[in-house]
């Protein structure tokens, strides 16, 4: 099992693949972060009767776009340990070193979890940085002193993470790449939406949503502070579950997937 | 000792590999023969669980490729040189396999240096040339050190001094005890390489044994009659029950008369009255000759 660890490793740091998406992600969340803090701290400086406190009121937004924007990411970092394989057929190598298919999917799961805390952390660095230096520009506090601050951002940090973990456990079921991507960003920019409405039009429903995986990730951080980009307005999250149950549930998406990935996919003939 | 003890795999209804069954001993280089989709590959992948079997097995030194518990300390496997992350370097793609072999970067840098990689070592993978490929793809079967091999077409795209290297190598390794299976669709590929032959087609054994059982295992009689009028010769032919056919040269009016003694051939042209021009005996023994006659008639492309 180390042996395959450790193989895990050497595959993940030997392409390119995985730090062009952290660098991007980087950016991405930077520019958000950044931006809004900018915008709305610019806002208030300018005309502080109609905004009074829209800056401090926009600091959880900002500091929680990683786990809300960026979780996308490390769920594709995380498939990539399965899609590079199937896509470049190394997984013949692979499986010729270890034909336990059972050990590289376990090995690949846990090579999974300090590679999505290192997304993690560039992602949060990313918000919380980008969204200090927005509000400081203008004078507003940054609250980087603050216990909530850095408590928050270390479950951004574990949001991501898990979200590392779901995607290798969503590689499994999809073994393709593009696959992988059309299937994140189509169910969390498009379905998991239709699905919360349909479920809240419905009195027997309502309870659903908080468990979709989008939700999910939020409530790590505190969902309702991150509502704003909920599609229903924040309905959806009306009462979200702790963190920790959050977390667990999120990862165990990831453990659904992989096993149900592993009998119909992964321990298939390899051609 | 590898053993293919009654291994079947099916396709929906076709039988890519049906009831094979043989042993490869150590100490010497075994070839593993037949047309392309005769089932050589197929029986390589179920013989290291890349795919799995529907009926039988095959046992290295009793026991299964899936139940070995660092399979390339054991059995390196080359199979075909496809297998590469094009951004990954030579050097990166053995050291992702190097825990699975027990090995380190020392031994990494010992296998390069042996197929002669050394100097490219550190360039992606994707810049390769199909032979450097070959050769990267040896290199990871050699890497646990294994005593046993089984190399899918090992000298596509090599240039004939990589031909030739893979040769000796082949026959070094087997020198020192070690079980050498290498697969070809050629024999001529493997003729000064191999000690013993398998060879199958549609997935079926059709012949095993030493390179001289089977070249003595069927020679072929034939005789090339060249007559005057060459449709009493054909009339001839067919009331005699002879199995003809043309000269291989195109230019030859004559006719090929297979499987009949050519002293029998010439009495009865003779007795029948054609004046001949020419009556010459032919004898087909090439190993190649021998090869096609096996795995001929058995619809495949070769």
């Amino acid at each position: 099992m180390i042996a395959a660890i450790r193989s895990e490793y050497r595959k993940f740091f030997s392409t390119r693949l995985w730090w062009i998406l952290m660098l991007v992600m980087f950016a991405y969340i930077l520019l958000f972060s950044g931006g809004v803090a900018g915008i709305f701290s610019w806002l208030e400086t300018s005309d502080p009767e109609t905004f009074q406190g829209t800056a401090e009121s926009m600091r959880p937004m900002a500091y929680g776009f990683a786990p809300s924007l960026g979780y996308v990411f490390p769920a594709i970092v995380g498939a990539l340990a399965w899609t590079n394989e199937y896509r470049h057929r190394t997984i013949v190598p692979t499986f010729l070193g270890e034909p336990r298919r059972g050990v590289v999917s376990i090995a690949k799961a846990v090579a999974g979890v300090p590679m999505g805390f290192v997304i993690g952390l560039v992602g949060t660095i990313a918000a919380v940085g980008g969204g200090a230096v927005g509000f400081a520009i203008f004078g507003f506090p940054t609250q980087l002193g603050d216990v909530e601050t850095w408590k928050n951002a270390g479950l951004s940090v574990l949001a991501l993470t898990i979200w590392a973990i779901l995607g290798v456990g969503l590689g499994m079921l999809i073994t393709s790449q593009i696959g992988v991507i059309i299937t994140l960003l189509v169910w969390t920019q498009l379905l998991e939406g239709i699905v919360m409405l349909v479920c809240i039009a419905f009195e027997a429903t309502r309870g659903v949503p908080k468990y979709l995986p989008g939700q999910l990730g939020a409530a790590i951080v505190g969902g309702s502070e991150t509502a704003m980009l909920d599609p229903t307005g924040g309905l959806g999250a009306g009462d979200t579950l702790v963190w920790w149950q959050a977390a667990l549930l999120l990862a165990g998406y990831g453990v659904v997937f992989g096993i149900v990935g592993y009998f119909v996919r992964i321990r298939r003939d390899v051609n | 000792m590898i053993v293919f003890d009654h291994l079947t795999k099916k396709y929906g209804q076709l039988r890519a590999v049906d009831d094979l069954s043989f042993e490869v001993q150590p100490g010497r280089v075994t070839g593993f023969l037949g047309p392309n989709g005769a089932g050589k590959t197929t029986t390589l992948r179920v013989a290291t669980a890349l795919i799995h079997a529907d009926g039988g097995q095959v046992m290295f030194d009793g026991k299964t490729y899936h139940s070995l518990k660092k399979p390339m300390h054991q059995i390196g496997v080359a199979l075909e040189p496809t297998i590469f992350h094009p951004g990954r370097t030579a050097a990166d793609h053995l050291m992702m396999l190097a825990p699975y072999a027990g090995v380190g970067r020392k031994r990494v840098k010992d296998v390069l240096d042996f197929v002669g990689l050394t100097d490219v070592a550190g360039k992606r993978v994707g810049k390769y040339s199909l032979g450097m490929r070959g050769r990267l793809n040896l290199a990871a079967a050699l890497l646990g050190d294994p005593h046993t091999l089984l190399l899918d077409e090992p000298v596509n795209g090599l240039d004939p001094e990589g031909i030739r290297w893979i040769r000796e190598l082949l026959q070094a390794l087997a020198r020192q005890g070690r079980t050498v299976l290498t697969s070809s669709h050629l024999l001529s590929e493997v003729e000064q390489t191999v000690d013993e032959v398998v060879i199958i087609a549609h997935g079926k054994l059709v012949h095993q044994g030493t390179l001289n059982e089977l070249e003595s295992r069927q020679t072929r009689r034939a005789t090339l009659v060249e007559v005057e009028d060459r449709d009493s010769l054909l009339r001839l032919a067919l009331s005699q029950g002879w199995q003809v056919r043309d000269p291989e040269n195109p230019r030859s009016r004559g006719v090929v008369v297979e499987g009949i003694d050519p002293a029998y051939v010439s009495r009865a042209v003779y007795q029948a009255g054609l004046s001949v021009l020419q009556l010459t005996p032919v004898v087909t023994s090439g190993l190649e000759e021998v090869f096609f006659s096996l795995t001929e008639g058995q619809g495949s492309v070769r």
